[in-house]
């Protein structure tokens, strides 16, 4: 990976340069803040180790035109200098530095220290590819837009809500939440599997083809439960695995694949359900107009202990304000887009 | 008195390579002359800011090359500038100076380094 080294002193550069390179590191050096701005505007650089003084502009105006910019990606920032001292840390960081290391240098400390934005850019990599997945599944649907961008803000609202329960609060946190967020797009990656003259038929589907469809539940989560297995540690493909397979259950147990009931019925594939179920209401079909808010509220509220967990439908109308604020943001952008 | 650059400390910071290290030290060496000749003429325009600029300078790199010594009094010249306080300064100036000669040969630092890294381990 390549770092970009900013030093108006050559030979710390030089040093850097040489411990960096041993690292495996394929380090460049610039001599000052806008000889590295414009470096990194060729979207070669996303790990940067920058002094703090320096002619022509200093390492935390740097830093401040980099955060000032939109980027392709994230650019990692760690402040190398001189100036030790609380205050400073707080000034660097405040500039918008990641990290912060005194001089000397210790070659260990910042190649581990490089491991962690590392760590921090490799996981943006994994949310803009998740996404993008997401979004190759369903761009083979007749049905596109935003749903995806919609359905996975309401889904956080419901999980926000639901860590207030008692009953759930050592089950969604923070972490979860944005899990959900991260992998309930992912919810219909299966349906890549069903055949065009399926997926992609006008009219109502008759009974043999609905068989095939509702098969996409068992390939997106056949699929993501592989990766699982692969990867154990990463933790998101298993929520990821429970939504795709089990987002069209139903809480009295008449859903599929596999007719789970209630809490049988992963938290996450019950949220996904009564998400997916909102925004194809509120949204026009060929099959169906666009409902309203009222209108989809009466059809879920009707649902609740069949369909739908009444603890989800419960936290959906404790938060319907924020799925009406949704609706409208994502219609004033597509509005906005023509 | 301690030696003018801690060579253990410059060589692990140079992942070992001691050639790489010398190459390092003598860079430094021309480096900080220049470096002590901006200093002395920010000195005469008492140029508060100008003096604190080079003596960051000197202290950043000197403590890379774990030049303690040098790396304490220029800290001691940039605080004071900073503070504008340059009545001291010329006499941090003549022990930066001093410094500056005790780094004249190193040869031998490091030739007791490659020495004792050759060297067979002591029975017991």
């Amino acid at each position: 990976m390549r770092v970009l080294v900013v030093d108006d002193d050559g030979i710390t550069g030089e040093m850097l340069e040489n411990s960096l390179g041993r690292f495996g590191y394929e380090v460049t050096v610039a001599a000052d803040g806008k000889e590295a701005f414009d470096l990194i505007r060729s979207g070669l650089y996303r790990l940067v180790v920058c002094d703090w003084e320096m002619p022509e502009m200093s390492g935390l105006e740097l830093c401040r035109q980099v955060r000032q910019r939109r980027w392709s990606g994230y650019i990692y920032v760690i402040i190398l200098t001189g100036h030790g001292g609380v205050g400073n840390v707080v000034c660097g960081l405040d500039a918008g530095a990641d990290d912060y290391l005194t001089k000397p240098f210790q070659p260990d400390e910042l190649g581990r220290r490089l491991r962690v934005g590392e760590r921090v850019l490799s996981l943006e990599a994994r949310d803009l590819t998740i996404f993008a997945l997401a979004k190759l599944a369903e761009s083979r649907d007749i049905e596109t837009g935003v749903h995806l961008e919609r359905m996975r803000e309401y889904c956080r609202i419901l999980a926000e809500e639901i860590s207030k329960c008692e009953e759930y609060q050592d089950v969604v946190d923070g972490q979860y939440v944005e899990l959900i967020y991260l992998t309930s797009p992912l919810h219909d990656i299966g349906k890549v599997g069903i055949p065009d003259r399926v997926l992609l038929k006008p009219g109502r589907l008759t009974r043999e083809e609905f068989e095939i469809m509702k098969q996409h539940t068992v390939i997106g989560g056949n699929t993501l439960n592989a990766a699982a297995m692969a990867h154990p540690e990463a933790e998101y493909l298993l929520m990821a695995r429970d939504i795709a397979l089990t987002h069209h259950e139903r809480f009295d147990g008449k859903g599929y694949p596999r007719g789970l009931s209630g809490e049988e019925i992963p938290l996450c594939g019950r949220i996904v359900a009564l998400a997916d179920v909102y925004d194809a209401l509120t949204s026009k079909r060929i099959y169906k107009p666009e409902y309203s808010h009222e209108i989809a509220k009466a059809i879920i509220m009707d649902a609740e202990g069949t369909q739908f967990d009444p603890a989800i439908v419960s936290a959906f109308l404790n938060r319907e304000l924020d799925f009406l604020a949704v609706r409208r943001q994502f219609q004033m952008r597509l509005a906005a887009v023509g | 008195m301690a030696d003018p650059v801690d060579m253990q400390e410059l060589v692990a910071r140079c992942m070992g390579n001691v050639e790489f290290a010398e190459r390092v030290l003598a860079k430094f060496r021309a480096r900080l002359d220049e470096d002590l000749l901006e200093l002395e003429k920010a000195v005469r325009a008492e140029d508060a800011p100008g003096i604190a600029r080079v003596a960051h300078r000197i202290k950043g790199a000197a403590a890379n090359v774990a030049a303690h010594g040098l790396r304490e009094r220029a800290a001691g010249i940039e605080e004071r500038a900073a503070a504008q306080a340059l009545a001291d300064v010329t006499r941090l100036i003549d022990e930066l100076r001093n410094e500056r000669l005790r780094l004249r040969d190193t040869s031998s630092l490091v030739a007791s380094l490659v020495s004792a890294s050759s060297s067979p381990p002591t029975a017991g």
